[in-house]
C-alpha cells in the first residue's frame, strides 16, 4: 500500500508536468487543427533557458525560491518567444495549404529546433543547479514527498487555475474560444484571427517553458532530446482528455503520469515509455474523441 | 524627406520585412547559441527572405502555372525515355565504383524500396505513416530470428519477413484506418515507438540492445552474394521487381481507387469504392515492401540492432517521398538517392547535417509542397 501511494504521488507530480505541456497541444489544435510536433522542443528550450539564465547570473549566490522564480520567468519568456516565432515563420504561410504539408512542416521545425539546440549547447547532458531547499524530504506515514514535488504541484495548479480564468473570463480568452469553434464567423464579428493565434502559441509555449524549468529542477539534468518523449506523452494526454478541451488536457496529463508510474512499478519498468503509446492506441480504438471531447 | 514619400515607404518596407525579422531571430537565438551562431542564423534568414521576396512572391499566378507545366513535362520525359537510361546506368556505373561507393548506393537502394513502399500510403492515398521504419525493423528481425533460432535461409525469410510485416500491419490497420489523417499519423508514430521499445527489451527473443549478429548473406546455387557489388545487383533486382509491381498497381483498378480516395474520400465512397478495404490493402502492401527491404538490410549488414529503427529514420524516408514528389515513382527514387548520397558528400558538415535537412524539409513545404518533380497525374 505504501508503494502504491508513493507511486501515486510520483505519478501526479510527473503528470502535472505532462498537463502543462498538453495544454499547449490542445490549445493549438483547438484553433488551427495542427498537431504541433515542435511543442516538445519548446518545452526543451524552456528547460535550457532557465538553466542558461541561472548560470549567467551565477546561481550559487541566489536564494532557492528566487532561483526558481527567475528560472521559471526565463523559461516561459524564451519559450513564448520561440513559439511565437515558429508560428509566424513556419505555420502562418501554410494556413491555407493541405494539412499534410502543415504536419510535415511541424516535423521539420521540431527536428531543426532540436539540432539547433544541440549545436548551440552541445550534445552532452547539462546539469541544473542543485538547490538544498528543494531536496528536503517530508515523510508522511512512510510515504516520502520532496519539496520539489510540492512546488511542481503548486506551480502547475496555480498556472492551470490562471489559464482557466484567462480562457473563461477574459475577452482574449473568449476570442480564443470563439476562434476555435468557428474561425470564419469569429473574423466576421471582428476578432483579429492572427492576434488570437499568436496569443495561443505564446500562452501554450510559456506553459511548456514553465514545465521545462520545473522538470529541470526535478530531474537535475537537461538534454537536447528530452522534448521528443515528453512531447509525445503530453500529446497522448491531450488526446486522452479530448483534444481541443483545456480541462481535458489537465486531467489527461495527470492520468498519463499515474498510468506510467503505476505501470512501471507493477508491470515492467523496461516498458515505461511504451505505456503512453499503448494507452493512446487503445483509447483511439474505444473513444477517439477522448474523455471530455464531444463526438463529432 | 517629405518631398520623397516613396523613399519613406521603401525604408519602412525594408525595415518591416527584413530588419525586424532578422533582428528578432538574432535576439532569440543568442541565449541558446551565442553571438556568432546567432549572427549566422540571422544572415541565413536574410538570404531566405531576399530570395523569397525577389523571386517567389512577385511571380504572377500565370507564371506559376507555366512553371508547373514545364516541370510536368520533365517528369513525363523521365517516364518515357529516362527509364532506359536509369536502368542501364544503374547496371553499368557500379562496375566502376569503389567498395565504399557501392555500399552507399546499395543503402540508397534499400531506402528506395522503403520510400516506394511508403509512397503507396503518403503519395497515393494521402495517409501519413510516421512509424514506417517499424516494418523495416520487423522484416530485419524476422530474418535474424528465423535464422538464429530455426536455421531458416535467406530466400524463405524474404517472403516470411514481408508477410510478418504485413500481418502485424493488419493488426494496427484494422482499428486505426477508420480514424482521421492526423490521428493515423500519431498512432503509427506510437506503433513505431512500441516496436522499437519491444525490440530493445525482449531480451530472450531479440537479444535486447546488443542486437543479433552473424546473419548470413544470401546464397543461390552456384552464386554467393558475398562481395558488395554482387549484393548491389541482388538489391537492384528487388527494386526493379518492386517498381514493376507498383507501377502495375498504379494503373490497375486499385491504383485509380486510391487516387480517387486521396482526392475526395466521401465522393469515392459515394460511387461505391470500399475505401476502408483499399486503405487496408495499401497499408499491408506498404508494410510488406518495408519488411522485404528489412530482410535485405539485415543480410547486408549481417547484424541487426534496435538503433537502426528510430523515429528519425521514419522521418528520413518520409522526406525522401516528399522531396521527390509524392505519388511519382521516378521522383521518389530521385528523392531517395539524393538524401542518401548528398549527406555522404557533406561529410564535413556532419554536425549541421540534420539541421540542413530539417530546414530543407520546411522550405520544401513552404515553397514547393508538390516536390521536385511534381505529380505525375
Amino acid at each position: 500500500m505504501k508503494i502504491f501511494i508513493q507511486q501515486v504521488v510520483n505519478g501526479i507530480t510527473t503528470g502535472s508536468v505532462y498537463s502543462l505541456i498538453a495544454l499547449g497541444y490542445t490549445m493549438v489544435y483547438g484553433i488551427i487543427e495542427l498537431i504541433n510536433f515542435a511543442h516538445g522542443e519548446i518545452y526543451m528550450i524552456g528547460a535550457y533557458a532557465g538553466l542558461i539564465v541561472l548560470t549567467a547570473l551565477g546561481f550559487a549566490h541566489l536564494h532557492g525560491i528566487s532561483m526558481l522564480i527567475i528560472g521559471l520567468l526565463a523559461g516561459m519568456l524564451l519559450s513564448a518567444a520561440y513559439g511565437f516565432t515558429i508560428e509566424k515563420f513556419a505555420y502562418k504561410p501554410l494556413r491555407r495549404s493541405s494539412r499534410l504539408a502543415l504536419l510535415i512542416t511541424a516535423l521539420g521545425v521540431s527536428i531543426s529546433l532540436q539540432n539547433f539546440v544541440m549545436i548551440g549547447q552541445g550534445a552532452s547532458d547539462k546539469s541544473y543547479p542543485s538547490v538544498n531547499m528543494l531536496n528536503t524530504v517530508y515523510s508522511l506515514y512512510g510515504v516520502s514527498i520532496t519539496a520539489n514535488q510540492i512546488i511542481i504541484l503548486a506551480v502547475a495548479v496555480a498556472i492551470m487555475i490562471g489559464l482557466d480564468l484567462f480562457i473563461n473570463r477574459s475577452m482574449t480568452g473568449w476570442a480564443m474560444k470563439a476562434a476555435s469553434q468557428d474561425m470564419v464567423t469569429a473574423q466576421l464579428v471582428g476578432i483579429n484571427i492572427d492576434t488570437v493565434i499568436s496569443i495561443t502559441f505564446i500562452v501554450g509555449s510559456a506553459l511548456a517553458g514553465a514545465a521545462g524549468v520545473l522538470v529541470g529542477f526535478y530531474y537535475g539534468i537537461v538534454n537536447f532530446y528530452i522534448g521528443y518523449l515528453a512531447g509525445m506523452k503530453a500529446f497522448t494526454a491531450a488526446v486522452l482528455g479530448g483534444i481541443g478541451d483545456v480541462r481535458g488536457a489537465m486531467i489527461g496529463g495527470i492520468m498519463i503520469g499515474l498510468f506510467e508510474s503505476l505501470g512501471a512499478a507493477y508491470i515492467s519498468s523496461d516498458y515505461k515509455d511504451a505505456f503512453a503509446f499503448i494507452i493512446l492506441i487503445l483509447l483511439l480504438l474505444i473513444k477517439p474523441s477522448g474523455l471530455l471531447g464531444k463526438d463529432t | 524627406m517629405n518631398k520623397l514619400p516613396y523613399r519613406n515607404v521603401l525604408v519602412k518596407r525594408i525595415i518591416k520585412s527584413y530588419v525586424i525579422p532578422c533582428l528578432w531571430i538574432f535576439a532569440i537565438a543568442i541565449p541558446i547559441a551565442g553571438i556568432t551562431k546567432a549572427v549566422f542564423a540571422a544572415m541565413l534568414l536574410f538570404i531566405a527572405l531576399l530570395i523569397f521576396n525577389l523571386f517567389i512572391r512577385n511571380r504572377s499566378p500565370l507564371k506559376r502555372t507555366e512553371h508547373r507545366r514545364s516541370t510536368e513535362a520533365v517528369s513525363l520525359y523521365i517516364t518515357r525515355y529516362g527509364w532506359m537510361l536509369v536502368f542501364t546506368s544503374s547496371v553499368i556505373i557500379p562496375l566502376f565504383l569503389n567498395n565504399y561507393a557501392i555500399d552507399v548506393v546499395t543503402s540508397a537502394l534499400f531506402y528506395t524500396m522503403l520510400a516506394l513502399g511508403l509512397n503507396l500510403l503518403v503519395g497515393d492515398l494521402g495517409l501519413l505513416n510516421l512509424g514506417y521504419i517499424a516494418f523495416y525493423g520487423i522484416g530485419a528481425y524476422t530474418y535474424a530470428i528465423l535464422y538464429s533460432k530455426f536455421g531458416f535461409g535467406f530466400w524463405s525469410s524474404v517472403g516470411l519477413g514481408g508477410l510478418t510485416s504485413a500481418a502485424i500491419s493488419l493488426l494496427i490497420a484494422i482499428p486505426t484506418l477508420k480514424l482521421q489523417g492526423d490521428y493515423l499519423a500519431i498512432v503509427t508514430l506510437g506503433f513505431g515507438e512500441i516496436v522499437r521499445i519491444t525490440l530493445n527489451n525482449w531480451d530472450s527473443l531479440t537479444n535486447g540492445p546488443n542486437g543479433i549478429m552473424g546473419i548470413p548473406r544470401p546464397s543461390f546455387p552456384g552464386l554467393k552474394f558475398l562481395s558488395g557489388i554482387s549484393f548491389y545487383y541482388l538489391a537492384l533486382l528487388f527494386v526493379i521487381v518492386q517498381i514493376y509491381i507498383i507501377s502495375r498497381l498504379g494503373r490497375s483498378r486499385f491504383g485509380r481507387y486510391a487516387v480517387a480516395i486521396r482526392e475526395n474520400e466521401q465522393a469515392s465512397e459515394m460511387v461505391g469504392i470500399d475505401t476502408y478495404k483499399i486503405k487496408i490493402l495499401y497499408f499491408m502492401l506498404s508494410a510488406f515492401f518495408g519488411g522485404i527491404a528489412g530482410v535485405l538490410f539485415a543480410s547486408k549488414q549481417m547484424f541487426v540492432s534496435p538503433d537502426s529503427f528510430t523515429f528519425i529514420e521514419s522521418v528520413y524516408v518520409l522526406a525522401m517521398v516528399i522531396l521527390g514528389g509524392m505519388g511519382n515513382i521516378a521522383g521518389v527514387i530521385a528523392g531517395a538517392f539524393t538524401l542518401v548520397v548528398l549527406p555522404e558528400l557533406l561529410r564535413g558538415f556532419v554536425v549541421y547535417r540534420m539541421l540542413i535537412f530539417a530546414l530543407l524539409l520546411i522550405t520544401m513545404m513552404l515553397f514547393r509542397p508538390e516536390g521536385l518533380f511534381g505529380k505525375s497525374r
